[in-house]
């Protein structure tokens, strides 16, 4: 028992310290923020630690084995409507309750929140079952992501262009940490009950697909109701002494409360209605799971309060600091550091990279997959960072960029573009949008540019580049495999049997 | 001549020493894949806290190189430490094709021959490997039989069975039917009533199930108490 203890813990310990300690580096050298914002920060990165341990212990047992039993049980039914509707409903509930959806909402302030969270979530049920449709036809990836990607950019010459960022970021954000490895785990069972040869490569790209579904539907939006693009500032509240540090968590605490509680609750609900009327688990089975989803509970509040009381603040204070500095450039390099090492501190990226060597049976392992996140993200980081230095449109970076991760998918080994793919959408969760896009924030209203054009449009980005690292690690790995094939002489076949004496 | 299958189960984050020393020792094949091991508390196991990730191994190699490498395994390696993981080896009957037979042979040194010689050869065999297949979910029910009947831990490895008429296209995917492979090293003197107790139990709460359960002959072990 204490040796998952322990490694849980040191897991989450080496997820959150590198970030950590450089935020701390910089508050003592170059950005003077409060003293009380350390302290707030310093607290919120222990219960992040926390969080993130219990949070994938719960993953483990809960997330990923609900997942996978309605994958597989819908798949073993061999009912199209079945899938039809169960895929429909599940992308729908998830999606409605998903805690980014309702930050995002807010931020869309011409559009009714409950028609922009109603149609986002539409959408993305109705993409989660041609993501499933995809994988029972067996359409190729490559193929329905090309196709729906030109249509986007088609689609975005006719939508307002201050709206365009918010739309890109409504990808990456309504795939949060609670849907991510539920839905991921959905498509693993899908694929666990196949015979096929195709079964591993189709464990992914479900999230894929999902993510485009938000963008379209908010483009369609931002169309109808020509909206402006709007934010809610960031304040930052000094506190004078420890004591009102926490009481700043203590008083947000409640809130996350019920935010996790609407986004888990549905999925928990589901899960339970299909026990009681088809899957019928064992009893044993369902207490874990029950255990689990506390542990999820727990750990997801204690992550989401740290990130929001503790690492929003010193994000947007950092931010202005290198922003105002005289020399800026920096905001480049530094972005691209922290980018490297926030990665690894989300939690759906520990779930991904899990489950990712886990079907590959350990070929492609944890290891690779956090490196290739990790420069993905610090590119990512990079390149938002000189648009809010320089304020060229976001266009000019992510049309380009698609291009060519859809060019890509024509190259490399089907399974590297699934998980390319669904890594965009797990690579940009909640400390993108508690850390990130706040840093983003502060340096691009120091700097005087566009906030809304400039800064926003850093959550799309973070979900674009693994698209390209990710298959970028898969052509090398082709290319090194080929080249073992060449190696490898071919023994002359006998079909001699030997006994071998005893 | 006289090979052996010998599995290798460790935990997933050591698994890289063990390939590493394979590769050192000159074998030539290596199959890997994942497995867990159960849980052995019955809170822990609710707890989620009791399942730890492994790597499973399998080596074909001479039988006589195989209870070096078992030493080898047990005092560098530590598996003689309970917890980190255990190795066992399985005769092989026969092999197909002479040119198979040297590459699994080849690495084997003369004089690594020569000097085992001297002692008088004899692997001992006081261990068995039971499996046992069934429909998937029902690892819990299995090793509790288990463990009543003097069994210890096992490890479960999924799979999907196939080729049977169950079988079925649904569109364009083929579905299998998902399964368990637990496997469970137990001392010979108990191999009988831990079979017979996983069976009895099989038939009376999952008839459906369609457990299956055989053991093999185990030769030379290492980090089993």
């Amino acid at each position: 028992m204490r040796q998952v203890i322990r490694e849980k813990l040191k897991e989450s310990l080496y997820s959150i310290l590198p970030v950590t300690i450089i935020v701390l580096v910089l508050c003592f050298s170059i950005t003077p923020v409060p003293v009380s914002t350390i302290l707030l920060f310093f607290v919120g990165a222990v219960l992040l630690i926390l969080g993130m341990a219990l949070f994938t212990l719960g993953a483990e047992i809960a997330m990923t084995p609900m997942g996978e039993t309605l994958g597989a049980h819908i798949t073993k039914q061999r009912k199209l409507w079945l899938l039809i509707i169960v895929g429909f409903l599940l992308g729908f509930i998830i999606t409605i309750a998903e805690p980014g959806l309702q930050v995002l909402a807010e931020q869309v302030a011409t559009i009714p929140n409950a028609i922009l969270i109603g149609t986002v979530a539409a959408g993305v049920g109705i993409f989660l079952v041609i993501a499933l449709l995809r994988i029972l036809f067996r359409l190729k990836l490559s193929y329905i992501l090309l196709g729906f990607y030109a249509f986007l950019f088609l689609f975005s010459y006719f939508v307002p262009a201050d709206f365009l960022p918010v739309a890109f970021d409504a990808g990456g954000a309504t795939t949060g940490s609670m849907t991510v490895p539920f839905i991921m785990a959905l498509g693993v069972g899908v694929a666990s009950v196949r015979s096929d040869r195709d079964a591993e490569d189709d464990s992914f790209g479900l999230i894929a697909v999902c993510s485009i579904g938000p963008i379209v539907t908010v483009m369609i939006l931002g169309m109808i109701y020509t909206p402006e693009g709007a934010y809610s500032p960031i304040t930052v509240t000094e506190f004078g002494n420890t004591v009102q540090v926490w009481q700043a968590f203590m008083s947000a605490f409640p809130t996350y409360f019920m935010e996790v509680l609407s986004a888990l609750a549905p999925i928990a609900v589901f899960f339970a209605l299909y026990q009681v009327v088809s899957i019928r688990l064992p009893k044993q089975q369902m207490l874990r799971i029950i255990v689990g989803i506390i542990y999820t509970y727990v750990g997801l509040v204690l992550f989401l309060t740290g990130a929001n009381v503790g690492f929003l603040p010193a994000g947007n204070l950092i931010g202005q600091a290198l922003g105002s500095l005289s020399y800026n450039w920096i905001l480049i390099p530094i972005g691209m550091i922290i980018g490297y090492f926030i990665i690894s501190a989300e939690p759906a990226v520990y779930v991904l990279n899990k489950q990712v060597e886990a079907i590959t049976e350990g070929a492609i392992s944890q290891r690779s997959m956090k490196l290739g996140l990790s420069v993905g993200v610090a590119l990512s980081l990079g390149l938002s960072m000189l648009r809010i230095l320089t304020g060229i449109s976001i266009m000019w970076i992510l049309l380009p960029g698609y291009v060519l991760a859809i060019g890509l998918a024509f190259f490399v080994p089907k399974i590297f573009t699934a998980i390319a793919f669904d890594s965009g959408g797990v690579a940009s969760g909640p400390l993108t949008s508690t850390f990130l896009l706040p840093l983003a924030m502060g340096a691009s209203s120091a700097v005087g540019g566009n906030i809304i054009t400039d800064a926003f449009g850093v959550i799309a980005m973070v979900a674009m580049t693994p698209l390209i690292t990710i298959q970028i690690m898969g052509l090398y790995y082709k290319i090194k495999s080929t080249r073992n094939e060449d190696a490898e002489t071919q023994t002359a076949s006998d079909i001699e049997i030997i006994d071998i004496s005893e | 001549m006289n090979l052996v299958y010998m599995v290798t189960i460790v935990d997933r984050d050591a698994a890289g020493s063990y390939l590493s020393l394979f590769r050192h020792k000159g074998i030539a094949l290596a199959l890997k894949t994942l497995g867990t091991g159960t849980a052995q508390d019955e809170v822990l196991k609710y707890l989620g806290l009791g399942e730890t990730e492994k790597t499973v191994l399998f080596v074909i190699l001479h039988a006589k190189r195989a209870r070096k490498i078992l030493e080898i395994l047990s005092n560098e390696l530590y598996l003689n430490r309970p917890g980190t993981g255990i190795a066992f080896a399985i005769p092989m009957r026969s092999i197909c094709g002479s040119a198979m037979l040297e590459q699994f042979t080849w690495g084997f040194r003369p004089e690594e021959e020569r000097e085992m010689d001297l002692e008088d050869f004899k692997m001992e065999q006081t261990h068995e490997l039971v499996i046992a297949i069934t429909d998937r979910g029902h690892i819990d029910v299995i090793m509790d039989a288990a463990r009543g009947a003097g069994g210890s831990g096992g490890t479960v490895i999924h799979a999907l069975g196939t080729g049977t008429q169950q079988d079925g296209k649904f569109f364009g995917i083929s579905i299998g039917q998902e399964k368990d492979l637990i496997m469970m090293v137990v001392r010979q003197n108990v191999k009988a009533p831990v079979m017979k107790a996983v069976m009895e139990t099989m038939n009376r709460e999952h008839p459906k199930s369609k457990c299956i359960l055989f053991s093999l002959p185990v030769t030379g072990t290492a980090g089993i108490g």
